[in-house]
C-alpha cells in the first residue's frame, strides 16, 4: 500500500525529494 | 486513482523509485495547496503537478489506469532528463516507454520527444528523427503530436 508513500506537507515532501534526486508528484485528489 | 490505479504493485515501485509523493484534497483548504499547485489554478480532480528540483516539468489533470499512469510517470522523468539537457538518460528512458508500453495514450507525445532526443544525440541526426516522426504523423495523424511530426514529410532528405 502507498499509504505512506505520500506526504501531507509541502516542505517535507520538497526537501525529500530534493535530497533524494527524486521528483515531486503533487497529487490533487477530490475524496468521495 | 486510489482504488484501482495507485494499489497496483507496478504503479508502487515505479512511484517509490522515483518520485517523492505530496497528497493534497482539493476540498480541504490545504495551507500548502496554493503553493503546491504552482502557478496554474487546479479547480479539478483528480490532477498532478510535477516537480524537479522546484521546478514544474508536468502537469495534467485526469485518471490514467495502471499501465497508462506508468507510461506517464517515465515519460515525465525523461521530458525533466531532456529539460536539464541530459539528452542521453531522456533516449534511454522513451526507448523504454516505446518498447513497453504500446498502445498508451502517451505514445504520440514519447514518439515526438523521442524523434527531437534522437535528433540531438545523433548530433543533428535527421535520419533518427525522421523514424519516431515519420511513425507518429502515420499512426497518430489526428492528435496535436502527429501534427507536429508531419513536418517531418518537408525535411530534406
Amino acid at each position: 500500500m502507498l499509504a505512506d508513500f505520500w506526504n501531507d506537507q509541502l516542505a517535507a515532501a520538497r526537501a525529500a525529494a530534493d535530497a533524494a534526486q527524486k521528483l515531486l508528484l503533487v497529487y490533487v485528489h477530490a475524496p468521495g | 486513482m486510489d482504488t484501482v490505479t495507485y494499489p497496483d504493485p507496478a504503479v508502487e515501485q515505479a512511484l517509490r523509485d522515483s518520485f517523492v509523493g505530496l497528497k493534497i484534497d482539493l476540498l480541504a483548504r490545504h495551507p500548502d495547496f496554493k503553493e503546491a499547485s504552482g502557478s496554474q489554478r487546479i479547480g479539478f480532480a483528480p490532477a498532478f503537478v510535477i516537480y524537479d528540483q522546484g521546478r514544474e516539468v508536468r502537469r495534467y489533470i485526469g485518471w490514467l489506469d495502471p499501465r497508462a499512469f506508468r507510461a506517464e510517470l517515465l515519460f515525465t522523468r525523461a521530458s525533466a532528463a531532456f529539460s536539464k539537457g541530459d539528452v542521453p538518460t531522456a533516449k534511454t528512458l522513451l526507448e523504454e516507454l516505446l518498447r513497453d508500453f504500446e498502445g498508451t495514450p502517451i505514445v504520440p507525445e514519447a514518439l515526438y520527444l523521442h524523434g527531437m532526443v534522437a535528433f540531438l544525440a545523433g548530433k543533428k541526426d535527421l535520419a533518427a528523427m525522421r523514424v519516431s516522426w515519420e511513425r507518429c504523423a502515420r499512426e497518430f495523424p489526428t492528435t496535436r503530436f502527429g501534427m507536429h511530426c508531419s513536418v517531418i514529410a518537408d525535411a530534406p532528405t
